[in-house]
């Protein structure tokens, strides 16, 4: 459920570490907490976001709610495909649902991110 | 989306107490101005849960958070003077005309993670207060909620129905730790108002004008009684106090609210921008 290769925010939100970029998605416990989501107001390429900050927001039944960056950095990819198919988010939380790719300024603040165990006890606690 | 709310602690929420603000009939840009400002000028270790009920000064369209421009027949609201206001909150439009409107405001960590039982866990005050009314209510769960652009054409988990039609809608915003949950309380329904301030087929204007009377009611269609707008804030007050065992205090907006309604209302609920497309520049921040 919490995949070992990814790094995860106290926020919810996932990181797939490659180089100096990252893709991120929310985890299986967001989405499943959201419920069915039926919109994603995903960002601009290009813009700017900032650790801990809000960057987009989505839509599940009625609720909007703040996606929060896990890193500082600038959004290189998103994933269009939740323009139509925002549910994909809630499908495959991991892979197709991924939402944006982010060039990091400092990779120093993954270190500040949980492996699976520890976001799996946070989850506990 | 947070892990250590207990449900043996249900029903009761701390920090008593509570702060009700009563602000009367305004128009649709100052009401939602306001709901924002107490929204996010929210501090909570330090401010109260408020519970807020309000009118509607002159009939209004609100539209949700990210309801589509082309959904709304805006020669059609401009003809009939109509305001529209886009929300803060989720979900579709809904006409206010006729109604008592809340906002609870109330830090997330108080709520069940799950959004739907949060919405279900704050609605036990309205279903209290429909009950006081003599209207059994009930919350439907697991109901799938088909896009339409009215709110009352559709039912979601939470949301409360009096024998299968909807009767109280609700739709939330989550800003940093804080939930804002607006709900209607529907005195008399005017369907056919409302389907004229919405782009729907030609020909399906009949279909959706049946659906909307099969699948919702409101509180004049459940009871005989007359309806003193001052008697239902009285009971939606004694509803939370019942679900959540809460004492009032009635407040007005503080001064940082009030510079905060300010600054919203000029800067964004009476601009087209917002309004009609959804774009404020406000940059986020945490």
């Amino acid at each position: 459920m919490y995949p070992k290769d990814l790094l995860y925010s106290k926020r919810h939100v996932w990181a797939k570490v490659s180089g100096s970029a990252c893709r991120i998605g929310i985890t299986e416990h967001a989405q499943d907490q959201m419920g069915e989501i039926v919109y994603a107001d995903l960002p601009s390429e290009g813009s700017s976001v900032s650790a801990e900050t809000p960057f987009m927001e989505i839509e599940s039944s009625k609720i909007i709610a703040d996606i929060y960056s896990p890193v500082d950095g600038s959004v290189k990819h998103v994933n269009r495909s939740l323009d139509k198919t925002p549910k994909l988010i809630n499908e495959n939380p991991y892979e197709d649902g991924w939402i944006v790719e982010i060039s990091m300024d400092d990779p120093k603040r993954l270190k500040e991110l949980m492996d699976s165990d520890a976001y799996e006890a946070f989850l506990e606690l | 989306m947070r892990p250590s709310w207990s449900y043996e602690e249900m029903g009761k929420i701390p920090g008593q107490p509570w702060r009700l603000l009563d602000t009367g009939s305004l128009d649709a840009f100052r009401n939602m101005s306001i709901d924002e400002a107490v929204l996010t000028s929210f501090v909570p270790s330090r401010t109260s849960i408020t519970l807020r009920l309000y009118q509607w000064s002159r009939p209004s369209l609100s539209i949700g958070r990210f309801q589509r421009y082309d959904e709304i027949d805006w020669e059609a609201c401009s003809r009939l003077g109509i305001d529209v206001v886009r929300r803060p909150t989720g979900g579709n439009a809904l006409l206010h005309k006729s109604e008592l409107t809340y906002s609870f405001i109330v830090p997330e960590s108080q709520l069940p993670p799950s959004f739907h039982d949060s919405c279900r866990h704050i609605n036990r005050a309205l279903k209290q207060a429909f009950a006081r009314l003599g209207i059994a209510t009930e919350a439907p769960i697991k109901r799938k909620t088909r896009p339409r652009p009215v709110c009352f054409m559709s039912t979601s988990e939470g949301e409360l129905t009096h024998q299968g039609k909807k009767i109280l809608a609700c739709a939330q915003v989550r800003k940093k730790g804080v939930v804002l949950q607006h709900g209607s309380m529907v005195i008399r329904h005017e369907p056919e108002l409302l389907l004229s301030l919405v782009n729907l087929p030609h020909d399906k204007k009949e279909k959706s004008l049946r659906r909307y009377m099969s699948g919702a009611t409101s509180i004049s269609e459940c009871t005989a009684a007359e309806i003193n707008i001052n008697d239902l804030k009285d009971i939606v007050v004694s509803g939370f106090s019942d679900a959540f065992e809460a004492d009032f205090t009635a407040s007005e907006m503080k001064t940082e609210e009030i510079s905060r309604f300010n600054e919203l209302l000029h800067g964004k609920y009476m601009r087209t921008a917002w309004n009609q497309e959804g774009r404020w520049n406000e940059k986020r921040s945490q």
